[in-house]
């Protein structure tokens, strides 16, 4: 068994799996405070692909990193105007309409930048390799990782240490209560909307270097993030997290080992998880 | 309770329904290919499996309120296991057909199974994200679903190989289903699907197995779809990946509450509606995914029932905490 | 016994909503329980029809037990249950509510071929009648007045032809007349079908008329149970319950 491309695969499949974590606990936030499913998450990672390389070009890619994710909250809090009248509406409006948006974000899309393929070139230094034990690996899937942990520490702070992060927490366990504390629950809608999809947007920005970004892929990266969501527990952001490391390396050593079988694993996860604990791998079975 | 007579549950109209009405527009799709040109009449038959489809569809949306976002998935699959056993394994038409058929209710009942292990919110999401994995698997699989480029070389029954034979085998097909679907929607089963709709704790606790209600009513649904696939296989001479996408769940849906989810016929219409429109549109432009996620954006934004609507609920109730005395006295 | 819990429990995290509550219920019986608010009563019903599960106890009903039972089989054993907060059918009508607990009720819910509009008309409607809602029979139900919905709620629950019926304050919301209305209905309801009742209440002139036995719940727990007299008479109900003004 050849240990160093088990080991490189290992580092692929984490550091894909801590961007779909990205895009996922997006998700898992907005469903957790809002009850909303946000089918568009998948483009919004898209767009801040995109938003990425049109950005890299201009001023680079630490702007890019900067700004991008920036862009793509804005869009989502406009957005998130179009979803008010709905939240005392059916679920399935809701459903309808995100799916809406990602169709019309995916055409949007390639009506602003075409239907080739775009790559992002990362800044030179690190899309250069490293070596370890005379081997090299690639710098930037070490990069993505240490963001995405940065970003998972830093969102932990927000989340445990300051008032914004207390009252999502409240919204989340009480909604009815933070409605009559007197806080003001559609600007905090908006802002909750805003983080998630802000997530998905730093997401897009980390995967635009490592694929060729093409429009009409935000409903494969939608599936990567319900994968995630399903197999960990829908709102338990600590539950998504480990589902997307999981996938993630089981993706990458499955392009190893089955390169015939490895798009389904997924998907094949899902099924299992589903099978034998439908309410998720990493949630408690309390009510 | 804040109800608004235009909200959701509007009440299904199909009592009452107007029989004349459904007779006069039986014989005029019946007439049609006698008056209309003959490129048409593929239009037209496309609209009535389409027509089939969703209606299909609101068994499980409009009538018991869940959320199928995915139903492409279920006409995909009538449609891929049908033209795999002619084109690869060389079957003929009658049991290639029935094997579909059987195939599709397999595979329904199990995905419904697993769509309904969680809450309704992840009904709905798994529900797409079967219609995801299942696009993927045709656009992978390409030895055997042919991938993007499809399968093509499905004939139709020899008697109604002709373009006007076989828009009247299909009206016959469609007409049929609606038949059992009204049947089924109308019975005691039926009713329970508008209590679903309503409050499912309350069936729970009324003594019903809701899981296994949704899931009976999940592979009728389904059963329709994959009827529809066929057609359509049929229709077009071959199976392409578009009947799998997303894309197409989302038309359904968009039929379904266009012409109206608590009619009978409103699916019917929609379909109508969005077929026609979308053939005109995506002969001029390139975006009708764009096209069509704005049309969802704007009708559920701005949804009052459809176009099919129920114009009347009674809100005339007599007040009753006044006039009480009456009643309840002949009941102590 | 109809009825029988043993040290059932539930904690809701750090809270102990029910603690080691253990009930005997005799066929045929009316029973109250009350307690303040807060004291756990709702959530020992929905204990008792598996809508929460215990974190320890076992219920039996009928000598059988039923704990881990889903909800649904249980009702369908016989335990009719009505809601604090009445669960209707909104958008259907009277006629529509009653009736699709009737089709529950004679197990046609899988019968997908024989018309369903009338299916059931006559024990329908006559149930509808003995509720005293037949003026309403056409109306939506989400439009009806808080009493006839409770009044409803309670004729969806008859139509299953329940051994037990729980009532969680069955006249909470209605003005104290119609309260009155509503348990003489039920107790007339009762007597002819030799039904075995469970009511929650707050209203003292309620229980003390009508409850043959009662249980006093507080913090959780029941710190007394026996005949309306005895209760009367306790000092610890007096104390922690009876004492303070009831609302
Ligand atoms: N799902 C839940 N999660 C957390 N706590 C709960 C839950 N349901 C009930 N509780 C708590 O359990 C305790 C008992 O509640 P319960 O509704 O059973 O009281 P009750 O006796 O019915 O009161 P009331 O007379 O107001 O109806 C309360 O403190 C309540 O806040
Ligand atoms: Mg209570």
């Amino acid at each position: 068994m050849d240990w160093v491309a088990l080991l490189r695969q290992l580092i692929v499949g984490i550091s894909s799996g801590m961007i779909t974590f990205l895009g996922a606990a997006g998700v898992s936030l907005v469903v957790s405070g809002m009850s909303l499913m946000n089918f568009a998450q998948g483009a919004f990672m898209l767009l801040g692909a995109y938003v990425c390389y049109t950005i890299t070009r201009v001023m680079g890619f630490w702007w890019a990193l900067l700004i991008a994710p920036l862009v793509v909250a804005i869009v989502g809090g406009i957005v998130e105007l179009l979803m008010r009248p709905l939240y005392k509406k059916n679920m399935l409006f809701q459903l309808i309409l995100t799916m809406g948006i990602a169709f019309v974000m995916a055409d949007g899309i390639q009506l602003i930048w075409g239907t080739l393929v775009k790559t992002v070139t990362a800044p030179v230094f690190i899309s250069r390799t490293f070596s370890l034990l005379g081997t090299p690996f690639p710098t930037y899937y070490v990069l993505i990782i240490v963001i995405a942990c940065l970003f998972a520490i830093g969102m932990w702070l927000v989340f445990e240490k300051t008032k914004l992060g207390m009252i999502f927490r409240a919204i989340i366990s009480d909604r009815e209560m933070v409605g009559s504390l007197g806080i003001n629950v559609n600007k905090l809608y908006s802002i909750m909307f805003m983080v998630g999809v802000w997530m998905s947007g730093l997401a897009g920005v980390l995967i635009a270097p490592i694929i060729g970004i093409s429009s009409q892929k935000s409903f494969g990266i939608l599936f990567s993030i319900m994968t995630v969501i399903v197999i960990g527990g829908i709102t338990s952001m600590r539950g998504v997290l480990y589902a997307a490391l999981i996938v993630g390396v089981a993706n990458a050593l499955g392009s190893l080992y089955l390169p015939w079988f490895y798009t389904l694993i997924p998907g094949l996860l899902m099924v299992i998880v589903l099978i034998l604990r439908p309410e998720g791998l990493f949630v408690r079975s309390e009510d | 309770m804040n109800l608004k007579v235009e909200d959701l549950m509007t009440r299904i109209i199909i009592r009452n329904k107007p029989i004349g009405f459904l007779i006069a527009g039986v014989i005029i799709v019946a007439v049609l290919p006698l008056i209309i040109p003959s490129q048409w009449i593929q239009l037209f038959t496309q609209v009535l499996i389409m027509a089939l489809f969703a209606t299909g569809l609101n068994m499980e949306m409009g009538y018991a309120g869940m959320m199928p976002l995915g139903q492409a998935t279920f006409l995909g699959l009538g449609a891929y296991s049908f033209g795999i056993l002619i084109v690869k394994a060389h079957m003929s038409l009658a049991p290639a057909i029935v094997l579909a058929l059987f195939i599709c209710l397999i595979v329904n009942a199990i995905i419904g199974f697993l769509c309904l292990r969680g809450k309704p919110m992840t009904f709905g999401l798994l529900h797409m994200a079967f219609n995801i994995l299942f696009t993927t698997i045709v656009a992978k699989w390409i030895p055997i679903t042919g991938g993007d480029v499809g399968l093509s070389g499905i004939p139709r029954p020899h008697i109604f190989a002709g373009t006007v034979p076989f828009y009247y085998m299909v009206l016959g097909l469609v007409l049929i289903c609606y038949l059992i679907i009204s049947t089924i929607m109308n019975s005691p089963f039926g009713k329970i699907a508008q209590g679903l709709r309503e409050n499912e704790e309350r069936l729970i606790f009324l003594g019903i197995n809701t899981k296994r209600y949704q899931l009976i009513l999940f592979i009728i649904s389904g059963f329709f779809a994959g009827v529809a696939g066929i057609l359509l296989a049929m229709l077009n001479r071959g199976v392409f990946s578009s009947y799998v996408q997303i894309i197409l769940s989302a038309q359904a849906m968009m039929m379904c509450l266009i012409g109206g989810a608590y009619s009978f016929w409103g699916p019917t219409l929609g379909a109508a509606l969005i077929v026609i429109f979308s053939n005109t549109v995506s002969n001029y432009v390139f975006y009708w995914q764009g096209i069509l996620g704005v049309i969802m954006i704007v009708t559920v934004l701005g949804f009052r029932g459809g176009i099919l609507r129920k114009r009347s609920v009674k809100t005339n109730v007599p007040d009753v905490s006044v006039n009480k005395s009456p009643s309840g006295g002949t009941a102590g | 016994m109809i009825l029988k819990t043993v040290g059932l429990s539930k904690d809701f995290g750090s809270l102990r909503a029910v603690n080691d509550v253990s009930l005997e219920i005799k066929e045929g019986t009316i029973r109250a329980v009350i307690g303040p608010n807060g004291a756990g009563k709702t959530t020992l019903f929905d204990l008792i029809t598996n809508r929460t599960h215990p974190t320890s106890g076992k219920v039996y009903f009928q000598g059988k037990d039923i704990t881990y039972l889903p909800p649904y089989k249980i009702v369908k054993l016989g335990i009719g249950k009505c809601f604090q907060i009445s669960k209707l059918f909104p958008e259907l009508t009277v006629f529509e509510n009653i009736q699709i607990a009737c089709i529950s009720r004679a197990r046609k819910v899988f019968n997908m071929y024989s018309p369903g509009n009338n299916a059931m008309r006559d024990e329908v409607l006559q149930i509808i009648n003995s509720i005293g809602l037949t003026v309403l029979t056409d109306a939506s139900a989400g439009y009806l007045s808080y009493g006839d919905q409770r009044r409803l709620e309670i004729g969806i629950t008859l139509a299953l032809q329940p051994t037990l019926l729980l009532l969680d304050e069955p006249t909470a919301g209605v003005s104290r007349a119609e309260g009155y209305e509503v348990m003489k209905l039920i107790k007339k309801l009762a007597s002819e079908r030799a039904l075995t009742i469970v009511f929650i209440e707050h209203d003292m002139d309620i229980v003390f008329n009508y409850a043959e036995e009662i249980t006093v719940m507080h913090q959780g727990t029941t710190i007394a149970t026996g005949a309306p007299e005895a209760i009367k008479s306790n000092k610890q109900v007096q104390s922690c319950y009876l004492g303070e003004t009831v609302c």
